[in-house]
């Protein structure tokens, strides 16, 4: 009799949290209103199990498990991952089904969501081999694969990949030293200007016949302009150092604590029905980086949050203009795009996010900005602007004051 | 709810008013003419009169040909009625508050009101007047007015036959006219009347009701409307001119110019929602072709580089010979025609900024701290020769708005 009491117990658990889904309240990395980053408590909605992150949409495993982290497991860090990653992307799925009234985000199945995973995906088998290269420092969304069921792969959903931080200098990261290129950039500007006054101030002296007399003054006048030639070459030459010197020297990234990083791979898979997720390129990550803003209620990606990023985050930057090198996929994670649907949307108003969703429809992955992602605003426009006469003129401007 | 009645109401009566109120307001927003002060004593004849008796009344006022399109005898009938109602002024601002009249037709009413028969004495350059050069003109004036004609647009011919006797001064048409009184080809009144429109100035108007009444009509003969729109873009007045874009087009265009105006702005406009122009190539050597789809910001550019074409090309027609057509004009007469709503007005002004970028105070200032910073680097001697440079490097990366890279633009246009 007793045994039957807890079968019903259990039945009738099982069936409420199925219908109803389980809250519970849990320590998260959440945002303040002046975007601080701070562990507040929150509550997580729509469970389905009592004691682990096993959600009617996500399910949170821990690196290749299959089952959902029990809120017992692991330590108090990657518990706060755990809950921060849940709380996050059913706020995420929240704005797609409700405020761009997605149905193909409604329609998604649940996903699995992977913290603290080492391994590179493979698209053959899922997780590549652990001796190969662990992963650090970024999160991923991945597609879906058939599995390989001779080599007893299963089928796998669209996941979400958060990696562990680890804490590396950067001369591990390589790629284009941005900071150094710009500073370099401004500095060759001013010392040629410098050179140039100089070079004027001598030949006028030259004209006056000062140069070659002997006193004392102008001779330390010549010298004294030569001087400043020198100092100002000197400064020049020794930007990269500088900028080494000054600039920081280690990151680190905690990708499952920053919440925009969270909406933005969320972003991805909502995007997936028309941008493969298959590789990153400047529109798919612009796009995923536009919704996250939205998500986040902000301009700013993953910035003002010392304690697990020290990459610098994402801007929407109203002055940048648009660079042909934008298009190339070593641009994928530039804000240009960021910025730019984010000026589009203001000229739709209201309706703009949904406009923007849209888009989607009208591009791939590998779209380029300058022709289809233009093209795809501006069609898309015409279906969900307000006054899309009026609107497909302003955006045409908006584009070309961007410089593309 | 109520608004919206009434709007639907006023949409389905429109056209129907179109045929009879010669100035009924479709085109124009706020007033440019009517200010606080005139709002307020508008409100009062409201109160004092009612609306709807002031609506009912003005509105069979303008349905009348002869009364409508001369300014004189609008301001003869108001001055009439002035029996029953203080303050003609007040009056005319009614009008237009009611929208039966616009700021065009407004403006000549306005001028024509101030115009007082005050005394005037007798030119002392007679003797530069041929009395027999002149008697011709006068008798016209006369037998015109008499026959109903409206009396502004009787001087206009009057001068304009004087002008090309050679009478072309004002000094010259004060001698005339106290030479024609003389001679007893007009009477003491003409006199008074001529010397009085001589003194306004009546034959510099760029317009008067009649010309604009018969440009208006034409032109509403040739389009449909689809009622009535607020275009504030038009109205605001050009302080250079003195007037609105839309006086403006009606005082330097006929109907046929708006017209073909529009025309240009309808196309561009076309070509603006395209999202398929290319450039085909056929070859020379075989028949081949190559077509070259030209992408949005290229097609938005090519779209306004042919607009500019086009606005030159008309200009260099005769059409166009006496009075050049520019961007405003094309926008405000492509308003007119009805091929642009009011609320694309400003924005479709705006892309004149860019191929003619206006140059905003800041960039004005930056550009002297520009000069100023290079002269001082001149003249200041080293080492801190070093710093005006610095200064205007600061202008050039910080304040200054940053400009596209040249060398990265690989647009077609």
């Amino acid at each position: 009799m007793k045994n039957w009491k807890t079968v019903l117990l259990t039945l009738s658990i099982t069936l409420s949290s199925q219908i109803f889904g389980f809250e519970i309240e849990k320590n998260v990395v959440a945002r303040t209103k002046e975007f601080e980053a701070k562990i507040m408590t929150r509550k997580l909605v729509d469970l389905e199990s009592i004691d682990s992150y096993d959600g009617k949409f996500f399910k949170i495993v821990y690196k290749k498990n299959e089952e959902a982290i029990k809120f017992y497991e692991h330590d108090g860090h990657t518990q706060l991952k755990a809950a921060t990653t849940y709380y996050h992307l059913n706020k995420a799925r929240k704005y797609f089904v409700e405020v761009l009234k997605s149905e193909f985000v409604k329609s998604l199945p649940k996903l699995t969501i992977r913290i603290d995973i080492l391994n590179k995906f493979s698209e053959l088998g899922h997780f590549a081999n652990d001796n190969l290269d662990p992963q650090f420092n970024n999160a991923l969304s991945i597609p879906a694969g058939l599995g390989y069921p001779r080599r007893r792969i299963a089928p796998w959903n669209n996941e979400i990949w958060f990696r562990p931080s680890k804490r590396i200098h950067i001369s591990e990261l390589g790629g284009n030293d941005r900071d150094k290129v710009q500073l370099k950039y401004i500095l060759k500007a001013y010392r040629n200007q410098t050179h140039m006054v100089s070079f004027q101030n001598f030949l006028s002296k030259l004209l006056l016949g000062d140069a070659w007399s002997s006193s004392a003054s102008t001779v330390s006048n010549v010298m004294r302009l030569a001087g400043t030639s020198v100092i100002v070459e000197g400064i020049f030459q020794s930007t990269g150092i500088a900028v080494d010197l000054f600039k920081q020297k280690y990151y680190r990234l905690d990708s499952a604590l920053v919440p925009e990083i969270i909406y933005h791979e969320f972003a991805h898979v909502a995007l997936s029905d028309h941008l493969a997720i298959t590789h990153s390129s400047p529109v798919n990550e612009g796009m995923a980086d536009y919704f996250a803003g939205k998500i986040a209620n902000s301009k700013q990606l993953a910035t003002k949050i010392k304690d697990y990023n020290l990459f610098s985050g994402k801007k929407v930057r109203k002055k940048q203009m648009y660079r042909y090198e934008f298009e190339s996929q070593e641009y994928a994670n530039a804000d240009f795009v960021f910025g730019l649907l984010y000026e589009a949307e203001k000229i739709a108003g209201e309706k703009g996010p949904v406009m923007l969703y849209n888009v989607r429809t009208r591009i791939e992955t590998d779209s380029s900005i300058r022709n289809k992602l233009l093209d795809g605003i501006l069609r898309s426009c015409q279906l969900h602007c307000p006054i899309p006469g009026l609107n497909h003129i302003q955006l045409l401007k908006l584009f070309h004051y961007k410089g593309i | 709810m109520k608004t919206k009645l009434i709007l639907f109401v006023f949409v389905l009566i429109a056209p129907s008013v179109l045929g009879h109120d010669y100035f009924f307001n479709l085109r124009e927003g706020e007033s440019r003419l009517i200010g606080d002060s005139e709002k307020a004593r508008v409100r009062a004849m409201y109160q004092k009169y009612g609306k709807n008796k002031l609506e009912g009344h003005f509105t069979d006022m303008f349905q009348t040909k002869e009364i409508a399109t001369c300014a004189s005898v609008v301001v003869k009938k108001l001055t009439l009625l002035e029996a029953q109602v203080d303050g003609r002024e007040s009056l005319v601002y009614v009008i237009r508050d009611l929208n039966i009249i616009d700021d065009i037709a407004l403006d000549i009413i306005l001028k024509r009101n101030k115009i007082k028969y005050e005394k005037s004495f007798p030119s002392l350059k007679n003797g530069s007047i041929n009395k027999n050069n002149i008697r011709e003109g006068y008798l016209k004036f006369k037998k015109q007015v008499m026959d109903g004609r409206c009396s502004e647009n009787a001087y206009s011919s009057l001068v304009g036959f004087l002008n090309d006797k050679g009478y072309t001064k004002n000094g010259h048409l004060k001698a005339a006219n106290s030479v024609a009184k003389k001679m007893g080809y007009i009477t003491k009144n003409e006199y008074k009347v001529l010397e009085s429109f001589r003194r306004a100035k009546v034959h510099h108007w760029p317009l008067t009701l009649k010309d604009y009444s018969r440009n208006l009509s034409a032109l509403r003969r040739q389009i449909d409307l689809y009622g009535y729109e607020e275009g504030n873009f038009v109205t605001k007045e050009n302080k250079k001119a003195k007037m609105s874009l839309r006086q403006y087009l009606y005082s330097n265009y006929d109907y046929l110019q708006i017209l073909m105006m529009g025309d240009l702005v309808e196309k561009m406009r076309k070509r603006l929602e395209s999202f398929d122009i290319s450039i085909l190539i056929r070859y020379a050597d075989d028949e081949q072709t190559e077509v070259i789809p030209l992408e949005p910001t290229e097609r938005f550019r090519f779209v306004l580089k042919l607009l500019r074409k086009e606005l030159a090309q008309i200009n260099s027609s005769n059409i166009f010979e006496f009075s050049k057509a520019n961007y405003a004009v094309v926008i405000t007469a492509s308003y007119e025609v009805g091929s642009v709503s009011a609320v694309e007005l400003e924005e479709l002004a705006s892309l004149e900024e860019i191929w003619n970028p206006k140059r905003s105070r800041k960039d004005r200032m930056m550009s002297w701290g520009r000069m100023f910073g290079r002269v001082a680097s001149v003249i200041i001697p080293g080492p801190f020769g070093f710093l005006p440079v610095l200064a205007v490097m600061v202008v050039d990366g910080i304040v200054t708005e940053p400009k596209p890279d040249s060398d990265q633009d690989i647009s077609l246009f």
